[in-house]
């Protein structure tokens, strides 16, 4: 009987696992809530958030492009001071391909 | 002597799936700054469970006493291809909240001396995936 | 398929692959943005090992002095700075490549005991989750 629930509960999670829907975090970072630059009046803060994706097809790739594009467009987005970043690396896993993905997640000060 | 350690080595065997093995991916520290009030430290921690394939083939192989579960698992890791840090999980979003956090233990959002680590806690076919931020509220 | 084009496509694909090398991303770092974003600094450091056989992590050194160098008597902030390898058949390159801003502070915001300013928060974005 123990063995049987054993078997049926692994199985079920090996199944889970196959269903595509796994990822692999690599790093999460939160930094830069040091007192930015002065302001004669308290300062609007605004969330902004950036995303950089690349697929590869059997782990051939190049280059890290995405992480600059991402940070591209997150500095795009303000032309204040960026602070209280939160910067997330991961990887969605598939069959022979994943996806890179970088997350970045900021305060835009105006 | 030899024969008490012997027979205790079986139950430390025994035992050890049960404890965790710590693994310490990355870590990040942000500008550490005492010079604009007093510092009060926080500690957050996020974490979701991560799954070990093959481990989970060899248990379900001991438990069918077969090599086909292994086998399985060796077609499964096949969908869950790329680089990994840890165990897969099924969600990556698990630690995005933690800035929400960090704003929740630090209202003022004057925050300094952040450290941020990526740790894993393994054990025989699952892990803990944890994220720990620590670091100081700059009080007025 | 015939087994001779099934081979000689799998040459290629292998060819292509060892070409094109097997980036990966080791760590990312982003630091507060500034305002003045009008001067760009900008450093890589890289390191190539024969079967990504390393001895030391000297290659490093020379960063934070050519970051510095671009930006002698300012502040450099806004800093994303990449770790990532690359494997070639048999030789691994590591790699640095620090972006960045160069700025320079007023005086008194640079001597001020507290020149952070209070901010007015604003309510946090919905989570990415609910997005997709």
């Amino acid at each position: 009987m123990t063995r049987a629930l054993l078997l049926l509960s692994s199985l079920a999670a090996l199944l889970a696992l196959a269903s595509g829907c796994t990822y692999s975090v690599h790093e999460v970072t939160a930094a830069g809530f040091a007192p930015a630059d002065a302001a004669p009046a308290p300062r609007k803060g605004e969330w902004i958030h950036a995303r950089g994706e690349q697929s590869v097809v059997l782990g051939i790739t190049d280059n890290t492009d995405y992480v600059d594009r991402a940070y591209a467009e997150l500095v795009s987005q303000c032309p204040g001071d960026i602070v209280g970043l939160s910067t997330r690396t991961s990887t969605s896993l598939g069959f022979l391909s994943y996806t890179n993905v970088v997350e970045m997640r900021a305060m835009c000060l105006r | 002597m030899l024969r008490r350690l012997l027979a205790i080595l079986p139950l430390a065997l025994g035992a050890a799936p049960l404890c965790a093995c710590a693994t310490l991916h990355k870590t990040a520290i942000d500008e550490i700054d005492a010079q604009h009030g007093r510092l009060q430290p926080f500690e957050i921690h996020v974490s979701d469970t991560g799954l070990d394939a093959k481990a989970l083939g060899a248990v379900a192989s001991v438990a069918a006493r077969s090599s086909r579960p292994s086998k399985v698992a060796d077609i499964v890791a096949l969908f869950e291809f790329g680089p990994k840090t840890g165990d897969p999980v099924f969600s990556d979003t698990f630690a995005d909240h933690v800035v929400d956090e960090v704003l929740a233990r630090c209202p003022s959002g004057r925050v300094t001396g952040l450290v941020s680590l990526r740790e894993s806690a393994k054990y025989a076919v699952a892990s803990g995936e944890v994220v720990t931020v620590r670091g100081f509220c700059i009080l007025d | 398929m015939k087994p001779g084009l099934l081979a000689l496509a799998s040459l290629a694909s292998l060819t292509l692959a060892f070409a094109t090398g097997c980036t990966t991303l080791q760590s990312v770092s982003v630091t507060q943005v500034p305002i003045d974003r009008t001067r760009a600094v900008r450093a890589e450091v890289s390191n190539t090992a024969l079967l990504g056989i390393h001895f030391d992590n000297d290659f490093l050194d020379p960063l934070l002095p050519e970051l510095l160098a671009q930006c002698p008597d300012g502040r450099i902030t806004g800093l994303l700075t990449k770790q990532e390898s690359s494997l070639y058949v048999i030789v691994a390159t590591r790699r640095v490549i620090a972006t960045g801003y160069c700025v320079h502070d007023a005086p008194a915001a640079a001597a001020g005991p507290d020149a952070g300013g209070k901010v007015v928060m604003a309510p946090a974005p919905p989570s990415p989750d609910a997005e997709r």
